[in-house]
């Protein structure tokens, strides 16, 4: 299992194995998803994704491309961007969160505008050069080839167009690594215990945060797939960064 | 400013402004054609913000990647007095931009008028945001005092000190000689009309009056 191996949080399992076991992941806590991002991140999640949305440059009319999409927080916010005469795609390589998150923008009052489709963010199936904007929001470390993904990103994006990475990071200072260590392998699956009855989902989450690529080395995999202009901005401490980068 | 600290303050903001959009349509017809736009303000040396409209909301967002595509930049105080005072295009702000995008931009925003007490009550409490409500209601009267007093302070300064507008002691003899051309030229018109064929001369009277 040495070259045909990946992590999966801190286990190695076959490469093949590793989306069947993310599927598994994300179909259990579907249901508890967005309650349970409001209870781990005390709602600051939703801090997070302000701050990512007003750094799309989406304007009206445009194309913008959310992968692993959830249940849709990005796209809804995306759709407001680009208005009526835009078009967003939310995908997901997940059918439960992908319909959760395609019946919320319905109920949001969104119509044509707002696409779904299921993708895999290795093998996106759109054409070269067709969005202003590809997002991806805390889905890049359940991917199981990263430069994959960043390479579909840069190549479905317009030139010019903006690609944002999203996802927890490293913290920046001791003192938090240390709290931060204890919340996330203790309290983070007890909350996935008593809140969504399944705690391995959520020590999985926890590990895969550690075994994710620090800010520095995510930059440079993103300019090593091509994006040009990269940078990031370190969120509460670092516990999660957004980065961007623009197709030359 | 942490990232996300900045968010929390700019939350209410932006809850009031839209609160504010909502009771007045004029002002949301007008937002509607700015939509897109990213428009900055920058209150010098302090901070800035970006509104972005976005069909029936303003979105305020922190500065991000993009340039503006409109700046209203003042200093904190001139901001504050322009705003009290309902015209952001005014003196104290500086506007750049492309024009027409940056007039609409402030036309807009000087037409809304946040209902603090509203904004604040679900995050401090009714009794605290009608104190907050009070406070910002009696800044505001400060502040047109402020705005009159100043504007009074500067006239008397180019005129006394400077000289460089005439006092009023020196306006008045030149408006009493203005009144008495006016009545000379008035008597001149109606002995004018008195002489025969005086229709004919009138004409020319009332040109030269006019």
């Amino acid at each position: 299992m040495s070259n045909d191996s990946t992590d999966f949080g801190f286990r190695r399992v076959a490469v093949e194995d590793k989306v069947r076991l993310v599927r598994g992941v994300f179909d259990s806590v579907a249901d508890k998803y967005d309650l349970m991002n409001d209870l781990m991140s005390f709602g600051i999640h939703r801090l997070w994704k302000r701050i990512t949305l007003s750094r799309t440059g989406l304007r009206p009319g445009m194309r913008a491309l959310d992968l692993a999409g959830g249940t849709g927080d990005l796209s809804a916010g995306m759709l407001r961007q680009v208005g009526r005469e835009g078009m967003v795609v939310l995908s997901d390589i997940n059918a439960a969160m992908l319909g959760r998150g395609r019946d919320r923008l319905l109920n949001d009052g969104f119509g044509a505008e707002a696409q779904a489709a299921q993708v895999n963010a290795e093998t996106i199936p759109f054409a070269d050069n067709c969005f202003d904007a590809v997002a991806i929001g805390f889905g890049l470390r359940n991917v199981t080839d990263k430069n994959a993904a960043l390479a579909e990103m840069l190549r479905v994006l317009k030139p010019g167009g903006r690609a944002l990475v999203l996802e927890f990071s490293q913290p920046r200072h001791d003192l938090m690594k240390k709290v931060y260590d204890i919340y996330s392998f203790k309290a983070l699956p007890l909350m996935g215990k008593l809140v969504a009855g399944d705690a391995e989902s959520y020590q999985y989450l926890a590990e895969s945060i550690r075994m994710f690529p620090d800010q520095d080395t995510l930059k440079g995999m993103m300019e090593a797939a091509g994006f040009v202009q990269c940078d990031y901005l370190n969120m509460t401490d670092g516990i999660v960064a957004l980065h961007w980068g623009y197709k030359a | 400013m942490l990232p996300e600290l900045a968010e929390i303050v700019r939350l209410p903001m932006e809850k009031a402004l839209n609160a504010a959009l909502e009771a007045d349509p004029a002002s949301r017809t007008a937002l509607h054609g700015l939509s897109g736009a990213r428009i900055r303000i920058d209150l010098k040396g302090l901070f800035s913000i970006d509104l972005l409209p976005q069909g029936d909301v303003l979105v305020i967002t922190g500065n991000g990647l993009d340039a503006p595509d409109a700046t209203l930049r003042a200093s904190p105080l001139g901001f504050l007095r322009a705003s009290m005072r309902g015209d952001l295009m005014g003196q104290d702000i500086e506007l750049l931009g492309e024009s027409r995008l940056t007039i609409r931009a402030a036309r807009l925003l000087s037409g809304i008028k946040p209902d603090i007490e509203m904004a604040l009550t679900p995050h401090v409490g009714g009794l605290l945001a009608h104190q907050i409500g009070r406070l910002w209601r009696a800044m505001g009267e400060e502040m047109r005092r402020f705005a009159e007093n100043r504007l009074l302070d500067e006239a008397d300064f180019l005129r006394d000190e400077s000289a460089m507008l005439p006092r009023r002691t020196e306006l008045e003899p030149w408006f009493d000689a203005v009144d008495r051309l006016r009545d000379r030229i008035e008597a001149l018109e109606a002995r004018i009309q008195r002489l025969p064929g005086g229709a004919a001369v009138n004409t020319s009277a009332r040109d030269i009056n006019s």
